[in-house]
């Protein structure tokens, strides 16, 4: 199923969005390697929801307003955006960086979603268990240290990314820092907030993933009111991408419940 | 022409064997392979050869400041300065310098060089440096808003070396109800400028805004540091278009690192991980 590309206009800024399929609207919330292409996973989910990809403003093809300087920013964003959009009943997926955004979403407000699930999320700390650190990896190694199945990895690198390509990379890279660098990839201020999400939430973790240790999934479960954990072996930071099937699968079961 | 003796205190005693079996020399390289006896010795040597540096004719001597890196031994580098103010008369001491975005509160460093003014009666040069790559991660420093950072540090310290005090200085990373130094600079209206630098294109136009004017140093080692990101185009643009300017407008060059062979391309590859802070 082809996606749709628009442009939508919150505020000041314009925002790429990708979307596809039709029926209840699942908002897909990107990690900090923004929105490169379309995946397999999109398509699976489409065959029975309406789902939406925006580019995070800073990210990709979205503008990048000055005054967007915190999670807690991005996240304020995001209510005027769905407000704008006139969304309501929303599933929200976000994975890594959008995982977090989801959360400092639904603790100021869950009014307009329905349900969460979380694909190894970032944004709170477990104490001793430092995540992974690819601020400080080479750009080949923060590549391969996202995968379990190197092939995923091979491939991506087999193709010299174009100018353009490179530029996204790098506008990327600048936002995933403003958001992510200090403290590492979490906000001090979410954890104690995370019982206001009270929704059903599905958390789905891979087993072998070398950036958010799987330590990091337990505390997830424990913080959120009502939430089940999937622990997938063989399986690296991007789920979704790794075993888009199997992720897919449990989303629609997931969905199919939380949606009654 | 002046003539600056200027030093990193490396720490040469390193073992390279070990160290090269680290990611880097900086941020990473185990603590353990450092050595306070020896480490004592070469802070003794190399404050030694700054301070003949003026007996040899030298018009000033040079510190830096880089962080956990056998690389250089000056995390503190204004320490080094006041050990040099009283073991010289003459020189002029320039810190090439202090990194400004990296501290929570810049007034510390307009005090301590208004301080090592007035200890050296005049002496001292005022480098103000973002910092490179490595030192966003020693700090927890996030390099998104180093020029944001290091705009406003630049600015209140000014201004709380030259405006009367108390008064107040709201900015969006500083914000102080009361600078009031004490004590104010010894040198009329503040110690002089420099602003080191790898080149960066903003950080060139900066310093050569009309307002400022500022004697700008290229280190040498920005060469290595873009080509070894030769997948980064940005970093080239601002090569490019950065190299005529700096060079016209500089009356100074760092050069002559001292740097141990086999640490330098260990040194880069840490750099090139820092790219964020385009240095």
């Amino acid at each position: 199923m082809p996606a749709q590309t628009t442009e939508l206009r919150v505020r000041d800024v314009r925002i790429k969005l990708h979307r596809a399929g039709s029926g209840p609207t699942v908002l897909f919330l990107h990690g900090a390697g923004g929105v490169p292409q379309w995946l397999p996973f999109f398509d699976l989910l489409a065959e029975d929801y309406e789902l939406l990809v925006p580019e995070h403003p800073g990210f990709g093809g979205s503008d990048d307003p000055p005054w967007i300087r915190s999670m807690p920013d991005l996240a304020m964003f995001y209510l005027d955006l769905v407000e704008e959009a006139g969304l309501d009943g929303i599933h929200v997926i976000g994975n890594s960086l959008g995982g977090w955004l989801a959360a400092e979403i639904l603790i100021r407000d869950r009014a307009r979603f329905k349900s969460l699930v979380q694909l190894a999320p970032a944004g709170i700390r477990v104490k001793g268990v430092p995540c992974g650190d690819n601020f400080i990896w080479g750009p080949e190694e923060a590549l391969r240290n996202l995968y379990y199945d190197q092939s995923f990895a091979d491939r991506i690198l087999a193709v010299k990314p174009s100018d353009e390509q490179m530029d996204v990379m790098l506008k990327n890279r600048f936002t995933v820092a403003k958001f992510g660098w200090q403290p590492r990839w979490y906000n001090p201020d979410l954890e104690k907030w995370l019982h206001r999400i009270k929704l059903p939430a599905l958390v789905i973790w891979g087993g072998d993933d070398k950036i958010m240790p799987r330590e990091y999934a337990g505390l997830w479960r424990e913080r959120l009111p009502d939430a089940r954990l999937i622990l997938l072996p063989e399986c690296g930071h991007l789920p979704h991408v790794e075993h888009a099937e199997t992720v897919a699968r449990h989303v629609h079961d997931f969905l199919k419940g939380a949606a009654r | 022409m002046k003539l600056v003796s200027f030093h990193l205190m490396p720490y040469r005693p390193l073992d390279l064997e070990q160290a090269a079996k680290h990611r880097s020399a900086w941020v990473v390289l185990p603590n353990r392979l450092y050595d306070p006896v020896k480490g004592a010795e070469e802070y003794a040597r190399h404050i030694d050869a700054l301070v003949y540096a003026e007996a040899l004719g030298f018009d000033a001597i040079g510190v830096n400041e880089h962080h956990q890196t056998a690389y250089g031994l000056m995390p503190a580098p204004n320490l080094i300065a006041s050990a040099l103010i009283q073991r010289t008369s003459r020189v002029q001491i320039a810190i090439l310098g202090r990194a400004l975005p990296l501290v929570n509160n810049p007034i510390y460093i307009a005090e301590e060089f208004a301080m090592l003014d007035n200890l050296s009666k005049g002496r001292i040069i005022a480098g103000f440096v973002r910092g490179i790559g490595s030192e966003y991660h020693s700090s927890g420093t996030n390099p998104y808003f180093s020029h944001e950072r290091f705009h406003e540090a630049h600015d209140l310290i000014v201004r709380a070396w030259t405006e009367p005090g108390p008064f107040p200085f709201h900015g969006d990373h500083f914000s102080l109800q009361y600078v009031n130094l004490w004590p104010r600079p010894y040198q009329s209206p503040h110690p002089p400028i420099w602003i080191p630098s790898q080149g960066s294109s903003e950080t060139v136009a900066w310093a050569s805004h009309p307002d400022r004017k500022y004697p700008f140093l290229v280190t040498f080692s920005s060469g290595d540091l873009v080509t070894s990101a030769p997948e980064n185009t940005a970093m080239r643009r601002h090569r490019s278009s950065s190299a005529g300017p700096a060079r016209s407008m500089s009356p100074t060059r760092m050069s002559g690192h001292a740097r141990r062979r086999g640490t330098r391309s260990r040194h880069c590859s840490t750099i090139s991980c820092g790219r964020l802070s385009r240095c």
